[in-house]
């Protein structure tokens, strides 16, 4: 049958020399005339024929149903003429009724009804009174639907001879069409004789049993039945022809069956009637078996990964005598399930106990793992993901598996994998995947990543990476947050005991340990701790800068001082020097420091952005044409550098150099970054109008652009509103302080200035120098608020701020508010304009 | 392979093997082994990429991927192991009959018990009687080819009537020889396996003959079959050899060939007299007697009348045949020492009916219930037997009324002659049958059926006249030149031509061949055949032309006829030319068109150049002539 899907496959093209003849449908019984007639298969696309490759006789097509059947037409026109001619040929040899019946069948085998009509005429005028003739075209008739030709036809034979079977049996079929009962079982009365099996087919007999039966007559249908049984005990043992039978016997309620007992018949069973079930037990019984020695084969062969982190293969030596080699990084072996007891010597020496084992049915559902990680050296990752409706629910937080040597899941949908992305689910539908896979990223973003979900648990990774790496500066940098809980930090102290003692004294190491901002209470810590290190070591010069980090901001400059004695070229207590200066707007003694720094660390950004910073400050132009010839701009590629830049020349109305800077870095492509540096130029040039014509133009402009801007122009209102929510940072409420100041919001202004102080307050020893100090009811001088060492720009806010309640002691702190702020990037015009605005003593 | 090759090598085993029955075993079970291994290799082809596919499955990696490989895999090794099963499947029932038991027939089951001790047989599961002239041990197997036997020792009651006590202890130890150790399991299980091999053979053929292909399992049963067959009956006759020599050493050699000599004599007067006047009975109306098993016992006890020892000769004539694997009578006699009579010698006495039959001496006062209850049993064989032969009688009797009536004016008067004959011959009235056939054959000399019912007739009577018919039919007509040779070849066994018997196997491979090859190229046309002038007469060409001028849209038209050669049957080929724009539709109606009207001596198949080809039309055209 030619199939079309969306008007593309295959159709019949054309209809030539169609024929019809009588018959029934076998698709859908239909009883009339059906078609035959010759065709072309093609290869259709939208409905349009194109390449034709096949011609074909459609024969029976029904008109109702369009079932049909379909034969080649050369081969069919060939076999029909070869069989049509051969059949008439015969019969014209020997010319008898059943020769001739022969040519008729074989015409009607190939629908040739036109000439089989004419041949039977033939027929019939020649053997007018032979009643086999008669019978087989009453037969045929009666096959074609022409129910009352047929009955012409089987009576003109009952006629001629009575007990022709050949004719009694169709004729009972016509009778029981008209519900005949009676004449239907005379005229099958022959059937019903002893050994009439032997020479009649009895399936009309059973066909009529089960018409009487049907028809209400079931004591006539069972007489037939039981026939049956005599005739043909084999039938008896037929499932379809025993329920017949058993429900007539319900019905009639006669009493013991006809029915001989079951047997059974293995030939039956196979080849029989229950063929069907046999088969479909067969099948059941080999899968069953594929499926238990799926079961025993998976028991013998269970996969243990080996994820080998040291560089070196590991030899494994597992309890039986086999030896594997494991290679550096995955690779697998194959065990029996069982327990073991595995040898790993190489890289480490250690017995890993092993067990590997599942429970006899889970084998073929679960898909379960084993690894194996010699040393505990790999850190592994478990995660466990349940998708619903396609969207991920908020999953559990990684579980990081470190220093595990086995690891034992009863199953993991991704080993080793990454999981999808997008899952396509049914409504209602969820899954859940396993993964477990080797964490090959910094292990201190997966402890910092994992501190923000379970800091015990955080702490616990990073001490057993910190035993494999214990020099990983990174790493303790991360815990440093964890350290607000009082238990945790005393147990990593005394975790980190060992390394802090270690030698030589590795100073990125330390001022991880100590973190960026260290707040006072720790520092008192710190200060014994250093105290005791440099009693044993009073000259070591890192020693001492670490002590300095610690001191009190007052004492800082002489720790970093009595370093650089011991130490002259000593990197970092230059860089703290330079920072302690840097803090006080002492830019060009920072700027030494930091070139001297700098000739051994050329390359730390921290530095180089300071020193940038310095000079920027010092003399803008310098600082310009410094950057702009500085070999390590374009490879350093910094933001904060070329956001400095851009601002420099802004300032300076050098565009076209700023333009330079700007693509210099950010390149072409990159509009939204362009756009960020031209609004940061526009600001420097105080042009705050146009920068947020620019800002308003960005698609997703920064909340601190908004926030700087806004506060420039005057808005601090609009500013608030782009400010995280939570307790705001301490210089941005310092900022707004200032700004409500300025717009005669004196109450909003103590509001944030109060809440300024609170976030002064929580950070470290300086931070907390300089809260103190804006509480004070009576004004600090400028070498108490020079003592605090905070970043400069937060200073001069400090400043502006304090010259806005003390306008007295503005003059005094005009000068170092405007170097700490000489750098043309926010808060710059803040500040200026808050000095500007204080009206002369 | 041909009958001709095949009764050789059933010779040539013969030969090689006449004094090593154990050889012959052993080649017989390696052959067997080689059926299997061949078998079980064709067959194993599904089970293995099944196997392989369970094995991708059983060991597949991937979680849940699995499961299509396992399931396409049981349902390979299913589909396999069925398909194996089936090739293989021996259909057995339980053999039918009254079951014996020792408190009905103490003395049968003593005597047989006794023979089994001395023959060392293994264990009876039942006895039974039945209604045929025959003994014969019916193994059953209850797991297939595997076997796992019940036996069963079938004794028929007019055999024991017809027999002496001392000639049934013959017949019993002969068919106990099959059950002994010596050839009891071995020859069963090839015996059945050869059954099965036999029935695969013939399925094979069947398949080959509606697709016209060989698969390789067809090309290895049509190879292995025949070798096989051959062994497995010579050994299956050695077995016969020897369990007459059993039956000797238990009976007496003059004893069992006094039986031998009885059955054979017994069952010629049986066809011959008995069962022809029984079945008279039937036409004449009336039912089906009820003690038939004694009027069997009536007639068997009467003495034999062949004082011409024309019996006895053609019992002592016949050949040993590759039909049958029991030997001819005269065989037989000489594998137990005796010298069989020579068509000169003095023949052996008939031997006289038994003063006390077997069947007394061994079933006692139950003989006649027995006789009753198996009597019973084959009543309603017998009634539907019975009733068949009224109808058939009453049939024919209708259609001589209506022949007869017909009269001379009927359109084939040899047709209506013959079909009287046929009548004549159901109804009994032999002579008149044959005058009509000869009536036939002086107006109508080549009239095949009438030639082939006269053969049937005298040959059946062992008169050499009808060998002339049977050849004349043979050379006249293939499709009846079968039924015509198997009547030749019995008859030629039947009266010990082993000549004449070789030469028309010969014959029979030589027509078997003709006849597939003529059967292919009759049954179809195509570019690479070979065409000629039709042989047609003129009245026909003229006849033909005529027709096709009144066939609508006809221009031209040539025939043609397909060269089949050693083949009678005709093929024409005739290729038409319409009016009016070339079109393909338009050539099938008008082909349809031409088939329809033309009428032919033989096959006809109606072509244009378009349909036919341009190799095909250019043939014909070139070959045959222009008829319109």
């Amino acid at each position: 049958m030619p199939t079309l899907y969306n008007g593309c496959g295959t159709s019949y093209a054309g209809k030539a020399n169609p024929e019809r003849h009588p018959g029934v449908c076998d698709g859908c019984g239909h009883t009339g005339m059906l078609d035959q007639y010759d065709t072309r298969l093609c290869v259709t696309i939208l409905f349009i024929p194109l390449i034709p490759f096949r011609r074909l006789r459609i024969l029976d097509e029904c008109p109702r149903c369009k079932r049909h059947r379909a034969a080649r037409l050369r081969e069919y026109e060939m076999n029909r003429q070869l069989a049509v001619s051969a059949a008439l040929t015969d019969w014209r040899e020997h010319p008898g009724v059943e020769k001739a019946v022969a040519a008729h069948q074989v015409m009607k085998a190939f629908r040739q009804q036109g000439h089989a009509d004419l041949f039977m005429r033939e027929l019939q005028s020649r053997f007018h009174a032979d009643a086999r003739l008669k019978a087989y075209h009453g037969t045929m008739l009666l096959e074609e639907g022409r129910v009352d030709e047929a009955r012409l036809q089987l009576d003109e034979a009952l006629k001629l001879q009575p007990e022709l079977a050949e004719a009694r049996v169709p004729m009972s079929r016509i009778l029981m069409h008209r519900e005949d009962a009676e004449g239907a079982l005379q005229m099958l009365e022959f059937m019903l004789h002893p050994g009439s099996s032997q020479l009649h087919n009895l399936g009309p007999l059973e066909h009529l049993a089960r018409w009487l039966f049907v028809n209400g007559r079931s004591r006539d249908a069972l007489r037939l039945f039981k026939h049956l049984v005599e005739e043909l005990p084999a039938v008896a043992q037929v499932p379809a022809f025993r329920a017949e039978v058993e429900k007539v016997e319900n019905v009639t309620r006669s009493g013991p069956t006809i029915l001989p007992p079951k047997r059974f018949s293995m030939q039956d069973v196979l080849f029989g009637t229950r063929a069907k079930q046999s088969k479909w037990a067969l099948f059941i019984a080999v899968a069953a078996v594929l499926f238990v020695l799926r079961n025993f084969w998976l028991a013998g062969h269970r996969t243990v990964h080996v994820v080998n982190a040291f560089g070196e293969p590991a030899v494994l030596q597992i309890s039986g005598g086999r030896t594997i080699t494991a290679p550096p990084g995955r690779s697998t072996f194959t065990v029996a399930e069982g327990s073991y007891r595995i040898s790993v010597s190489g890289p480490v020496e250690e017995v890993i106990p092993v067990t590997v084992q599942t429970d006899f049915w889970s084998r073929w559902s679960e898909s379960p793992v084993w690894l194996l990680n010699p040393g505990g050296a790999a850190v592994l990752m478990e995660n466990t993901v349940t998708v619903s409706d396609g969207l991920k629910t908020v999953p559990p937080p990684p579980k990081m598996l470190v220093g595990e040597r086995f690891v034992s899941r009863s199953s993991v949908t991704h080993l080793f994998r990454e999981l999808p992305e997008r899952v396509q689910l049914k409504r209602g539908q969820s899954v859940t995947y396993r993964q477990l896979t080797e964490y090959e990223g910094p292990m201190a973003e997966a402890v910092t990543m994992l501190a923000a979900l379970n800091p015990r648990s955080a702490l616990a990774v990073a001490h057993k990476c910190l035993q494999q790496n214990p020099g990983d500066a990174l790493l303790v940098n991360a815990v440093a947050p964890l350290l607000q809980d009082e238990k945790l930090a005393a147990q990593h102290e005394a975790f980190l005991r060992p390394y802090v003692e270690a030698r030589p004294v590795s100073v990125e190491w330390h001022r991880a340990w100590q973190g960026a901002e260290i707040p006072p209470a720790r520092c008192e810590h710190f200060v014994g701790v250093y105290d005791s290190l440099l009693r044993d070591d009073p000259q070591n010069a890192a020693l001492l800068y670490l002590r300095g980090r610690v001191a009190p901001p007052a004492e800082r400059e002489e720790w970093y001082r009595r370093a650089l004695e011991q130490e002259p070229d000593h990197v970092w207590a230059h860089y703290g020097m330079a920072w302690h200066h840097r803090s006080r707007g002492e830019d060009e003694n920072a700027l030494r420091h930091l070139e001297t720094a700098l000739k051994k660390r050329p390359r730390d950004e921290t530095m180089l952005i300071m020193a940038d910073q310095c000079r920027a400050a010092l003399d803008p132009n310098a600082a310009a044409v410094f950057m702009l010839n500085d070999p390590a701009m374009p490879p350093v590629r910094s933001f904060t550098r070329a956001v400095l830049a851009a601002a420099l020349f802004g300032a300076k109305k050098q565009v076209v150099q700023a333009r330079l800077a700007r693509d210099n870095f950010a390149g072409n492509s990159n509009r939204p970054l362009q756009v960020y540096l031209e609004v940061l130029s526009l600001y420097a040039e105080g042009d705050h109008r146009n920068a947020l014509s620019f800002v308003q133009g960005m698609a997703e402009a920064p909340d601190q652009l908004w926030f700087d801007l806004k506060l420039a122009a005057g808005k601090p209102l609009d500013a608030a509103k782009h400010l995280p929510p939570g307790d705001a940072a301490a210089d941005a409420a310092l900022s707004l302080a200032l700004a409500f100041q300025m717009a005669g919001d004196a109450a909003a202004a103590g509001t944030w200035l109060r809440s300024g102080i609170k976030a002064l307050r929580s950070g470290d020893s300086d931070e907390v120098l300089l809260a103190g100090l804006l509480e004070r009811e009576a004004a600090p001088s400028l070498e108490e608020v020079q003592t605090a060492s905070v970043y400069p720009a937060l200073k001069a806010l400090a400043l502006a701020s304090l010259a806005q309640r003390f306008p007295d002691r503005a003059a005094e702190y005009a000068p170092a508010a405007r170097r700490l702020s000489a750098v043309p990037l926010p808060p710059m015009q803040l500040v200026r304009q808050a000095f500007a605005k204080i009206p002369p003593p | 392979m041909t009958r001709e090759k095949f009764t050789a090598l059933v010779t040539s085993l013969d030969r090689r093997y006449a004094r090593r029955p154990g050889a012959l075993k052993r080649v017989t079970l390696a052959w067997t082994a080689l059926g299997f291994a061949g078998f079980l290799l064709i067959m194993a082809a599904r089970v293995a990429i099944g196997a392989g596919l369970a094995v991708i499955g059983i060991t597949f990696d991937d979680h849940g991927g699995y499961v299509l490989f396992l399931l396409g895999g049981a349902l390979l090794i299913a589909w396999g192991l069925l398909a194996g099963i089936r090739h293989l499947w021996v259909e057995s029932a339980p053999p039918e009959g009254v079951k014996l038991t020792p408190e009905r027939a103490p003395a049968l089951f003593a005597e047989i018990e006794q023979l089994r001790r001395n023959i060392a047989a293994k264990k009876l599961h039942s006895v039974l009687l039945t209604g045929d002239f025959n003994a014969s041990m019916y193994q059953e197997p209850r797991l297939g080819w595997l076997g796992f036997m019940r036996n069963h020792l079938i004794l028929g009651l007019p055999l024991l009537d017809s027999q002496t006590p001392d000639e049934i202890r013959g017949v019993i130890a002969h068919e106990l020889t099959h059950l002994s150790g010596e050839h009891g399991r071995t020859g069963a299980w090839i015996y059945r396996l050869r059954k099965s091999w036999s029935g695969l053979y013939d399925q094979m053929q069947q398949r080959q003959g509606a697709k016209g292909r060989k698969r390789v399992l067809e090309w290895f049963v049509n190879w292995f079959w025949p070798r096989f067959n051959a062994r497995a009956f010579v050994l299956s006759r050695a077995n016969e050899y020897q369990a007459d020599a059993t039956a000797a050493r238990c009976a007496g050699t003059d004893t069992v060939a006094r039986s031998l000599l009885r059955l054979k004599l017994c069952g010629q007067r049986l066809a011959g007299e008995f069962w022809p006047q029984f079945w008279k009975g039937a036409r004449h109306g009336g039912t089906a007697p009820a003690d038939v098993l004694s009027q069997l016992a009536g007639f068997l006890a009467s003495p034999h009348d062949d004082a011409e020892g024309r019996l006895r000769r053609a019992a002592f004539r016949a050949l040993t045949t590759n039909d049958d694997t029991h030997p001819s009578l005269s065989d037989r006699w000489r594998s137990l020492g005796l010298t069989p009579p020579g068509p000169d010698d003095p023949l052996p006495p008939v031997p006289a009916p038994p003063q006390l039959t077997a069947a007394r001496a061994f079933l006692g006062d139950a003989l006649d219930t027995l006789r009753g209850e198996t009597g019973r049993t084959e009543q309603r064989a017998l009634t539907a037997r019975w009733a068949a032969e009224q109808k058939w009688a009453e049939t024919q009797s209708r259609s001589l009324a209506a022949g007869e009536l017909a009269g001379t004016g009927a359109d084939d008067e040899a047709e209506r002659l013959w079909r009287l004959a046929q009548n004549c011959f159901a109804l009994g009235d032999e002579q008149r049958a044959a005058d009509l056939l000869h009536t036939v054959l002086a107006s109508r000399p080549g009239h095949a059926r009438s030639h082939l019912s006269l053969a049937a007739h005298l040959l059946e009577k062992d008169d050499p006249a009808g060998e002339s018919h049977a050849r004349t039919v043979m050379e006249a007509d293939d499709a009846l030149a079968w039924p015509a040779a198997e009547m030749l070849h019995a008859y030629y066994a039947r009266v010990g031509d082993s000549n004449a018997l070789a030469a028309l196997q010969r014959q029979m491979d030589q027509l078997e061949k003709h006849q597939r090859t003529a059967a292919a190229a009759l049954g179809k046309v195509g570019s690479r055949d070979q065409f000629q002038a039709p042989a047609l007469e003129e009245a026909d060409l003229t006849a033909l032309s005529l027709t096709l001028r009144s066939v609508p849209g006809l221009r031209q038209a040539w025939l043609a006829q397909k060269s089949i050669p050693g083949s009678p049957r005709r093929l024409f080929v005739l290729r038409v030319a319409g009016h009016g724009l070339p079109s393909f539709n338009a050539d099938m109606g008008l082909i349809r068109r031409a088939a329809a009207a033309v009428s032919l001596p033989g096959r006809l198949f109606v072509c244009s150049g378009r349909t036919a080809g341009p190799m095909l039309a250019w043939k014909i055209r070139k070959a045959g002539i222009s008829v319109a």
